[in-house]
């Protein structure tokens, strides 16, 4: 196991041996001229625009002009008060239990399908897999909304046998978080299924050869060698996943739209929620403090995440 | 002849080149299926040149230089390309822009925070209109101020434009929904048509008895959901101030819609989506499509572009192609118990002016100009607003072969009977949530009347977040 | 006994027929091609049902019983005049301001990612841990939080209604700079840098000579990401363009299907003017999905052989 050291140990031991040998303010000099126009960017464009939301947040609206720390906790306690907040995080966090875990197990059991026999059909079925990543945000709301339609979808046949005959059958509250799944895993699964097949290609050949010398058969292989040596890579898709799916708005705010008319509610996640309250209200503040309790519980969530799988040792270091 | 012929000309030309929608992104007129007859044309031609006389001023217009920007959907495009044809010293100051309108008010709060990029005009339902005319957005113009009150006066529903006693928005049409049904079957299977809802019910009845699988309408988003309830008089979203908000499902004419709906679909003569779908197009292709709750535009529109038709958006390869005299109109239903009808509307739509306008002259000589100009509204699909162009509107349909026999007064008639719930919405969006409401209720298998108390809740919280208090008396 | 004549013909691949069989048996070989094969239906076909759906009328789509039959070139044409047509050819301006944004971002995202994300991995300077953070709550922020400040920040700077709208919010990309930090974090060899650096080798050169050509692999995926991300970057640019002509393509295709509302059959209007359908919008959708396939299938082979091939650990 020693070959396939997990890329977190790694920086960990480096820095340390960097530090013997002593840097000076020269290197540190140069080390921020690399990461400067990131920091300018992320300044004017991340942190910037953060902050002044946390502003905004204890602020209050009046024909466009804001008053600053106008509104104390006002905003914080709207937010909380609506009827709708407990809906759209209970909605999210339903959203996130079933994309997460079923997005991950499904990538990794395919990519170990595809690595058991590498060669020429392998490789076909990954670029198969690979294309629907074309297809997102408008395009792939558009193209669901059609493929969930029995009546002309190319599925129509089985949603009939199954009973589902018209696409309310397929598409309410209670699906949603299902529904949003089935799209995300349709246009992102294939980027991580090469990744992650890309990455098990990069297994030494050895270690696969001494397990076959003790006897293990193709699906002892996959799961006692294989799935372990990609651990680095899982925990890398699982919270690059959890970032993306927090922010989940664009899909259920087409949904809505008067194009589609589907059964789903106005505010179906905290995003949008949030974007109601700035755009339908007008009350920028009260968007600003439920926006911020989302950060909030998303930190916490990748914090736990990153705790518990041991990755990204920010915690640990200098 | 020679001339008789121009006019014929003049007539289809205007008739393919305007294009005037309503609440539908893409309902354009209807070029003369069949050519028009002679007579036709100059009758039109006639209330065309009657509706001209009602002059615009444009000696308003004092300031040439500060340019104008119109936000537009697709169809209204031909309003501009007709305003600069007329107005050209003014062409190169108009600029349109094609948007979705129901980011407007959105938009409006980004520019309210930056103090600038308004648009100067924007085409957009009262109902938007009513949501960018708050404190908050404080956008339109009050028009009272700079449209004389004896043209004001001449604008049908102008009311849903009134918020707090400004006018902030000229009507473009009207939507009130009148009764269509299909004259051949009625005739075929001997029917009368109902006058009353209670007459419906026992129609409805007879339908599922002696001929199962044609439908009398069709109940499956908000609009529809409206088109029973308002017609009922139900008090589901009444603005009582600009803070108040009566919620009242409870109410009898709430539940006797609710109960009608029911029993419709528990016979199977109310399909279960709305007007738009495939699934209901295909009813309407198959000719099982009995009788319909549906808005004026709909007739030269919806009917005649997709219901009946050889046209792209066929599903069927059996669409019926329209007879002469195919489509029957009615009057809008009323309750028995009522004294008068009640009508609801889907869409009808109004230009509304930004108060941050510089040069004010010239966006109101286009509201007027879109709102007014016979040439421009000959040949529409949609019932003017501007009651000197209403007789343009008949002549047209008058004449128009689809229908059974001339609608023009029963279009009239039920442009007076709009609900006065449906006119003035509240400051948020009603049709997404009772659409949810609506298809909760097909998908968990249970009746309207015991769905209604859902309605309470998916508006009250939102007409909380817009500072309503919300009251059920 | 088929497997026997198929070993004859497949001995040249990398592992037996029979070898393979064996370790997996025979159940497991068709549990393994089952779900293959289902997974492959479950992405293609959609696509397949797409490319057909452009060719097909309404009453073709609704009438037939097999979902994924050829419609008519006719229909193929009118879509695609259709498309060309719409607003004077707005699809081809949308389709062109996407090339640009998404090349400039592309292009801008990646000269900041990686410095930034190589000298995270390697570097040690004070500030490292809380730039580390940064990112990852950058990542994790709301974009409802964003947009009024965003929006206020370049308006300030006079770029609403501009290419710079976009292209400058899209060029900070934590996730890239993440994706740099974890590639040679894990992937360079620390003693490569130690030597390079004993050698009298400057930071800069370091990271020039030696980062750089290693990071040739993590280029290629990070290029391909930022591409996907910008090419379908929607809401930013929903909601700082109001004009159309600075449209990208999601928004455009998101404003001609709510204009046209081309998947409500009951929308469309009457005979002789031009109606959209459902092939008309299933046309408008390849427009925007085309470029990014034929992106994908060339660089395919950076995202498998990418960043975690490990390659240069050796």
């Amino acid at each position: 196991m020693a070959t396939s050291a997990t890329p977190a140990a790694l920086p960990l031991t480096r820095r340390s041996r960097l530090s013997r040998l002593g840097i000076g303010w020269r290197r540190h000099r140069i080390s921020y001229l690399l990461a400067l126009p990131y920091i300018i960017f992320m300044a004017i464009f991340g942190i910037g625009p953060a902050l002044y939301a946390l502003l905004m947040s204890f602020s209050k609206w009046s024909m466009g002009t804001p008053q600053y720390f106008a509104a104390g906790l006002d905003n914080y306690k709207l937010a909380y008060g609506d009827a709708r907040f407990f809906q759209v995080f209970g909605n999210l966090l339903e959203f996130l239990i079933v994309s997460v875990p079923l997005g991950i197990g499904l990538v990794v059991l395919l990519a170990l399908l595809l690595d058991m026999r590498p060669g020429r059909f392998s490789s076909a079925l990954r670029l198969l897999y690979f294309i629907p990543g074309a297809v997102t945000g408008p395009a792939l709301v558009l193209l669901v909304i059609c493929i969930l339609d029995p009546g002309i979808s190319p599925f129509g046949p089985i949603f009939n046998f199954l009973g589902a005959t018209n696409f309310d059958a397929l598409v309410f509250p209670g699906s949603l978080p299902f529904v949003f799944t089935i799209m995300g895993f349709f246009s992102g699964a294939g980027m991580w299924i090469a990744i992650q097949h890309g990455g098990l290609q990069g297994m030494s050949r050895e270690v696969l050869e001494a397990a076959e010398l003790d006897g293990c058969n193709a699906w002892q292989k996959a799961l006692y060698i294989k799935l372990p040596f990609m651990r680095p890579y899982i925990v890398y898709q699982t919270i690059l996943i959890f970032a993306l799916n927090v922010q989940l708005f664009v899909e259920p705010q087409l949904l809505t739209s008067t194009w589609v008319q589907a059964n789903v509610p106005p505010q179906w996640a905290p995003n949008q929620l949030a974007y109601s309250y700035a755009f339908d209200v007008g009350n920028f503040g009260a968007a600003a403090a439920l926006s911020l309790l989302m950060l909030g519980i998303g930190l916490a969530g990748a914090y736990v995440l990153i705790r518990w799988t041991g990755f990204f040792k920010l915690g640990g270091q200098s | 002849m020679k001339r008789a012929l121009l006019l014929l000309a003049a007539v289809v030309l205007a008739g393919c080149s305007s294009t005037t929608g309503s609440a539908a992104p893409k309902v354009t007129p209807a070029p003369a299926q069949t050519p028009a007859s002679v007579s036709t044309a100059a009758a039109v031609q006639s209330a065309v040149a009657a509706a001209a006389s009602a002059n615009i001023e444009t000696a308003k217009v004092t300031d040439t230089t500060d340019p104008i920007t119109v936000w537009i959907d697709q169809a209204r495009q031909p309003v501009v390309d007709g305003f600069k044809k007329k107005y050209p010293q003014y062409a190169s100051l108009v600029t349109s822009t094609v948007v979705d309108r129901e980011t407007f008010p959105a938009k409006d709060l980004l520019f309210n925070n930056t103090g600038s990029g308004w648009p100067d005009v924007v085409f957009a339902e009262p109902r938007l209109v009513g949501r960018v005319a708050d404190a908050q957005h404080s956008f339109p113009l009050d028009l009272s101020t700079v449209v004389p009150a004896d043209m004001l006066k001449q604008y049908a529903g102008a009311d849903n434009c009134v918020f707090d006693g400004k006018v902030y928005c000229l009507r473009n049409d009207l939507a009130q929904m009148v009764t269509y049904y299909n004259a051949p079957l009625f005739t075929q299977f001997g029917y009368t048509v109902p006058k009353t809802f209670e007459d419906m019910q026992a129609l409805s009845d007879q339908v599922a008895k002696d001929h199962p699988g044609y439908y009398l309408g069709t109940l499956g988003d908000g609009w529809t959901w409206l088109s029973f309830m308002e017609a009922s008089g139900c008090p589901y979203a009444a603005s009582k101030s600009s803070t108040t908000l009566m919620v009242n499902v409870a109410d009898p004419t709430c539940t006797r819609a609710a109960q009608l709906i029911d029993h419709m679909v528990a016979n199977k003569t109310l399909w279960n989506t709305d007007y738009f779908t495939a699934s209901w197009v295909q009813i309407a292709n198959n000719n099982k499509l009995l009788m319909l709750i549906a808005p004026i535009w709909a007739a030269l529109g919806t009917f005649k572009g997709t219901y009946y038709c050889p046209c792209t958006g066929a599903t069927t390869k059996t669409t019926p192609t329209i007879t002469d005299k195919f489509l029957g109109v009615a009057a809008p239903l009323k309750w028995a118990a009522d004294a008068t009808a009640q009508t609801a509307a889907m869409g009808g739509s109004a230009w509304t002016i930004s108060k941050h306008t510089k040069n004010q002259g010239l966006a109101v000589l286009f509201a007027e100009y879109a709102t007014q100009d016979p040439d421009l509204w000959n040949g529409s699909s949609n019932f003017a607003s501007w009651i000197p162009l209403q007789p343009v509107f008949n002549a047209v349909v008058a004449n128009d072969p689809i229908f059974a026999s001339d609608p023009s007064a029963v279009f009239d008639q039920a442009g007076t009977e709009i609900s006065p719930v449906g006119d003035a919405w509240p400051r948020f969006d009603l049709i997404a949530p009772l659409t949810t409401v609506v298809k909760d209720m097909y998908s968990k298998k249970q009746t309207m009347v015991a769905t209604l108390p859902e309605v309470t809740s998916a508006l009250t919280p939102l007409a909380k977040a817009q500072g309503y208090t919300v009251v059920n008396k | 006994m088929t497997g026997q004549k198929a070993t004859n013909n497949r001995a040249r691949s990398r592992m037996s027929l029979r070898r393979y069989l064996g370790e997996l048996g025979i159940v497991g070989y068709v549990i393994r091609l089952a779900i293959l094969l289902v997974f492959a239906i479950y992405f293609v076909v959609p696509l397949v049902w797409l490319l057909f759906a452009t060719t097909r009328d309404p009453s073709n789509l609704y009438s037939n019983w097999f979902p994924l039959t050829f419609g008519s070139l006719d229909r193929l044409a009118t879509s695609w005049n259709n498309i060309i047509a719409y607003q004077n050819g707005e699809m081809l301006l949308w389709m062109g301001n996407s090339i640009r944004y998404t090349g400039l971002s592309l292009l801008g995202s990646l000269a900041i990612c990686i410095p930034a994300g190589y000298i995270l991995a390697i570097g040690h300077f004070p500030g490292r841990r809380v730039l580390l953070w940064l990112t990852l709550i950058t990542m994790l922020l709301p974009v409802s939080a964003m947009v009024l400040p965003l929006f206020l920040e370049l308006n300030l700077a006079h770029l609403i209604d501009t290419q710079w709208a976009v292209i400058l919010p899209a060029m900070f990309f934590p996730f890239g700079v993440y994706l740099t930090y974890v590639y040679y974090g894990s992937s360079l060899p620390g003693e490569l840098v130690d030597a390079a650096r004993v050698d009298g080798c400057s930071e800069l050169r370091v990271f020039w000579n030696l980062a750089l050509p290693l990071g040739r692999p993590l280029l290629g995926l990070l290029a391909f990401i930022s591409f996907n991300a910008n090419w379908n970057n929607f809401f930013g640019p929903y909601v700082m363009l109001n004009n159309d002509k600075v449209y990208n393509m999601p928004v455009g295709l998101n404003s001609v299907v709510a204009a046209t509302s081309a998947l409500r059959p009951g929308f469309n209007p009457t005979p002789g003017a031009t109606s959209f359908v459902q092939a008309d919008a299933a046309m408008a959708a390849l427009f925007m999905i085309v470029p990014v396939v034929i992106v994908f299938i060339f660089s395919m082979r950076y995202v498998t052989k990418g960043a975690f091939t490990g390659g240069v650990k050796g």
